[in-house]
């Protein structure tokens, strides 16, 4: 019997708008058409077109569950191009609070994914940890309408000795909480029944569709830009590369789980090399020409390019890595059966934020 | 025992700060629960700026709808599109909100206090 279905563009196991229109014949998919621009903002353009103090609201905004990564890049890019030098202290914080921020996008992602293919019990020891990292990340931020604690040149604030106190012992007992988690989840018989061999990516698919983040590296990609070519501190840590080879469900899964768990080793290693010193930066004068900033953010690459005309930038451009769209949709979910296509889209934890913009 | 507040959670092009508040709140809430289609929610939490395409997508759900579900439009860019500079539910007056949740994102509490005093369960 042949069908169509259509899901979306709201659904709870996605973030973001995105529509799937389907054929199908019995319970497989044979067409599939995606459907996505329904989260675009026009950031990229805005930025040119309001002062710097409102970009500096405006960018962190962008993508709320990865704001303070595109906060890092878009303050690189200006670092690059006025000369800025950053203090080690403020680049080991920054640091701090990107990995937080990972470990938080990494933990909702896992926990969605466990929700959809009905580990609950799982899903939702995930989110008990995903608000400790939250709240962590609530005390070096302070309140979550503050302005971004990230500014050209360092911090916009020297964050007080008891918020990183309590973010050293918090991240000790979340890395022994987190650990045991995996633990049980990695050889839950039903977690490994819907998703072993579902929804797998060729490495060779991968590199040709250039997709980046944790289905690149669960598809064995290497590629990781925190590594590649190291920014702010993270030449300094000691920490380990996730990548699985499966290219699986499982795979993204075991991925997820694994980044928030180096995240945390990066958040404890960045602590005990934070010395005391100066680390705010400021608002500053902008000088004529081109510049970029990159980051790997939760969701691979993130680059913002700046043009400006000494007064205020002219240009603004954001490239984030191919997350799930068309080409990969169909690369994806073409011929699968449709009980697997939930945890397929889950496994991708698209951000249409980042992606669209 | 009570049947569960159905959530339908429409993100009409946030930044998703307030979308996993939102999973975050109905998570830790017993008697909530996130359906997948409009039609079967209690209560619809409208996050985002309400973008061209997710617009006409409401404004045709609830036009079709005969019992219309208690919306409540979550964090400010739903409001009135800040910081994006356009769109939210002020430039949309034929949705009918019953309340709107300032903040950037609002708290797990505020938003499952918002949908408890608000709610009005459908037949």
């Amino acid at each position: 019997m042949s069908y169509s279905l259509t899901l979306g563009p709201f659904h709870p196991a996605w973030r973001g708008p995105q529509r799937f229109i389907m054929d199908l014949e019995g319970e497989t998919i044979t067409n599939i058409d995606y459907h996505s621009g329904m989260n675009e903002r026009g950031c990229a353009d805005r930025i040119s077109k309001i002062p710097l103090s409102q970009a500096f609201t405006l960018v962190p905004r962008i993508c709320g569950t990865c704001g303070h990564a595109h906060m890092m890049a878009f303050c690189q890019a200006i670092e690059t191009l006025t000369n800025t030098p950053v203090p080690m202290r403020a680049q080991l914080i920054r640091m701090i609070v990107v990995e937080l921020e990972r470990m938080g996008m990494n933990l909702a992602g896992a926990a969605n994914l466990c929700s959809v293919v009905g580990v609950e019990h799982h899903a939702k020891a995930l989110r008990t940890l995903q608000q400790t990292t939250n709240m962590l990340l609530l005390e070096l931020i302070t309140s979550r309408s503050a302005p971004n604690i990230i500014m050209p040149g360092g911090l916009a604030y020297n964050p007080s000795g008891h918020a990183l106190t309590l973010i050293q012992t918090g991240i000790a007992q979340l890395i022994k909480q987190l650990y045991a988690l995996i633990d049980t989840i990695i050889d839950n018989r039903n977690l490994l029944a819907r998703t072993i061999e579902i929804g797998a990516l060729a490495n060779n698919a991968v590199a040709q569709l250039e997709v980046g983040g944790i289905i690149a590296r669960a598809s064995g990609i290497t590629r990781d830009l925190r590594f590649d070519m190291p920014y702010a501190a993270y030449q300094r840590l000691d920490v380990n590369r996730v990548v699985q080879a499966g290219g699986d469900v499982y795979a993204r899964l075991i991925v997820m789980l694994l980044e928030s768990h180096e995240s945390a080793k990066m958040v404890e290693q960045s602590q005990r090399l934070l010395k005391t010193g100066p680390c705010e930066g400021d608002m500053p004068l902008l000088t004529t020409g081109i510049a970029s900033g990159s980051v790997e953010a939760p969701r691979g690459l993130l680059t913002y390019i700046i043009s400006s005309d000494g007064v205020r930038i002219t240009q603004c451009e954001i490239h984030m890595q191919r997350q799930l769209d068309r080409l990969l949709s169909r690369t994806l979910l073409l011929n699968v059966q449709l009980d697997d296509l939930l945890p397929i889209i889950a496994s991708t934890d698209t951000c249409t934020a980042c992606a669209e913009r | 025992m009570a049947l569960p507040i159905r959530v339908f959670r429409a993100n009409t092009g946030s930044c998703g700060g307030c979308d996993a508040e939102i999973v975050l709140a109905v998570a830790q809430a017993p008697d909530m629960e996130f359906v997948s289609t409009p039609v079967d929610a209690d209560v619809w939490l409208i996050t985002g700026i309400l973008s061209q395409y997710t617009r006409s997508y409401i404004v045709q759900t609830i036009t079709s709808m005969s019992e219309r579900p208690t919306i409540i439009a979550v964090g400010q860019c739903a409001i009135n599109g800040a910081p994006f500079g356009r769109g939210g539910l002020l430039d949309a007056p034929e949705i009918p909100v019953k309340a709107q949740l300032d903040g950037c994102p609002p708290t797990p509490a505020v938003i499952l206090a918002a949908i408890r005093n608000n709610l009005k369960l459908r037949k």
